[in-house]
């Protein structure tokens, strides 16, 4: 009879299976529509766009915040601990997000992103965001010139 | 951890960007040339404006606080004001007048009035014709939808469209025609034209906003504040004036005062700024990305009005 239970099974594009609380899941848009389409007695939802390891890191995330009489403070330790990955999982964890359409896991990402630039100079900025430096020695000293104020 | 993001899409950049403020993003703009031809593009600039401006928690509104005695600028963050009961101000460069749009009237009794308007677009500056014979220049205009407005002999509202350089009038709350209400100052709150009215007690003021801009009808008496009982120290009432509603706060300036209301009518409770407190004018302004001496964005930039 679990077809008719509270469990909902995500699965990702390498096959890893993801068994949630069906009041978990259906919190999102995304997953509250695929699960009125998708054949009842199977439970299981496709998630063609998103790899397993990714998932894990989701989950732990939706887990701790569905979680019944958590304080701010464990979510804000939790959060801190969460987002310490890399900046390519960081990436992966957003695209994900966005595909699942949880726009408060995705701005939690943004932030962190935004913290890990913040004050860096923009040498640091550029291997942050894989930027090549196309400027000449002399076009780049112009633009600093004309942007002095923004250095101080 | 590794050091940088292979093939960031640049949808997330720019959601990552349009969150920074101003004096970072013209530092990122030395980053690269593709950096350089994004952030300064006619969209990312207009979008970051509307981002800012509409923020509800007001993290990019500041408030700049000019004093004549030392003829100089001080700005201090909105969001710090509704926070904190003690805030410091930051010194800020005089700006030069070639980056702001002016609107430009000479007030002498012995003359005429003249108003001029210098355009952007066209680096000039025209007369206005057909000026109404009572251009109160005691108040800075205020600016809704595109028209700066001035309140008039306390009976009328006067706009000029900065657009076309027409003068527009429109009719205040009826309320203080039977009573003995005046109508005291003319301010914005979000988006709205609002008024602030005497009323039959002398230590409520009412506030009024026009829901509908231009519609006289849409004129609602949305609640009313208490004055603190020393209110004599906040010289006379018409300097007072309310700023921005931060939730269910609004931020009120009594003469060199800033103080905070919250709509559940509670008394109000100062909020100081530490290093500037004789301060002769204060306006909300946000930082953005467009360049007066381009025509990206001018239209934009033609929302600023400043009283000479």
């Amino acid at each position: 009879m679990m077809s008719l239970g509270k469990l909902i099974t995500l699965k990702t594009n390498d096959n890893e299976e993801f068994k949630l609380d069906k009041t978990v899941a259906v919190k999102l848009e995304i997953i509250k529509n695929i699960v009125q389409d998708v054949d009842c007695t199977s439970n299981v939802i496709p998630l063609p766009n998103i790899d397993g390891k990714t998932m894990t890191k989701v989950v732990k995330y939706w887990k701790k915040h569905s979680e019944e009489g958590v304080t701010e403070v464990q979510l804000k330790n939790f959060d801190q601990d969460f987002l310490k990955m890399s900046h390519s999982e960081l990436h992966d964890v957003h695209l994900a997000a966005k595909y699942l359409d949880d726009n408060q896991l995705k701005e939690v990402i943004i932030q962190e992103f935004l913290d890990r630039i913040k004050g860096k100079p923009i040498e640091e900025i550029r291997e942050v965001f894989g930027i090549v430096n196309d400027y000449t020695p002399e076009e780049e000293e112009e633009v600093r010139r004309e942007n002095a104020w923004a250095f101080e | 951890m590794e050091n940088s993001i292979p093939d960031l899409p640049t949808e997330l950049v720019i959601e990552i960007l349009l969150r920074l403020p101003v004096k970072s993003l013209l530092k990122f703009r030395c980053a690269s040339k593709s950096w350089f031809a994004l952030i300064s593009s006619a969209e990312f600039v207009k979008t970051h404006l509307s981002l800012n401006a509409n923020s509800n928690e007001y993290t990019r509104h500041k408030v700049m606080m000019f004093e004549r005695t030392v003829y100089g600028f001080r700005d201090c963050s909105v969001s710090s004001l509704f926070n904190n009961s003690f805030n410091e101000a930051n010194d800020l460069d005089y700006p030069s007048d070639y980056n702001i749009v002016v609107i430009f009237a000479r007030y002498d009794f012995s003359l005429p009035i003249e108003v001029k308007r210098y355009s952007l677009k066209s680096d000039s500056w025209r007369t206005v014709d057909n000026c109404p014979s009572m251009v109160p220049l005691q108040q800075s205009g205020r600016f809704v939808d595109g028209k700066l407005h001035w309140l008039c002999m306390k009976r009328s509202i006067i706009s000029i469209d900065l657009a076309d350089g027409k003068w527009g009038e429109m009719e205040l709350p009826y309320y203080w025609k039977g009573g003995g209400g005046v109508v005291l100052s003319l301010g914005v709150l979000g988006s709205n034209l609002s008024v602030l009215c005497d009323c039959d007690d002398p230590y409520m003021l009412d506030v009024w906003l026009m829901k509908e801009y231009g519609v006289k009808e849409s004129w609602t008496k949305m609640f009313a504040i208490k004055m603190p009982d020393d209110q004599l120290v906040y010289g006379y009432l018409g300097q007072i004036r309310l700023h921005l509603a931060s939730g269910s706060e609004i931020l009120v300036v009594f003469g060199s005062t800033f103080m905070i209301y919250n709509l559940k009518g509670d008394p109000l409770r100062s909020s100081k700024v530490i290093n500037s407190n004789n301060w002769d004018e204060a306006e909300i302004y946000i930082e953005s990305l467009v360049c007066p001496f381009s025509t990206v964005g001018t239209e934009d930039a033609t929302k600023m009005g400043l009283r000479l």
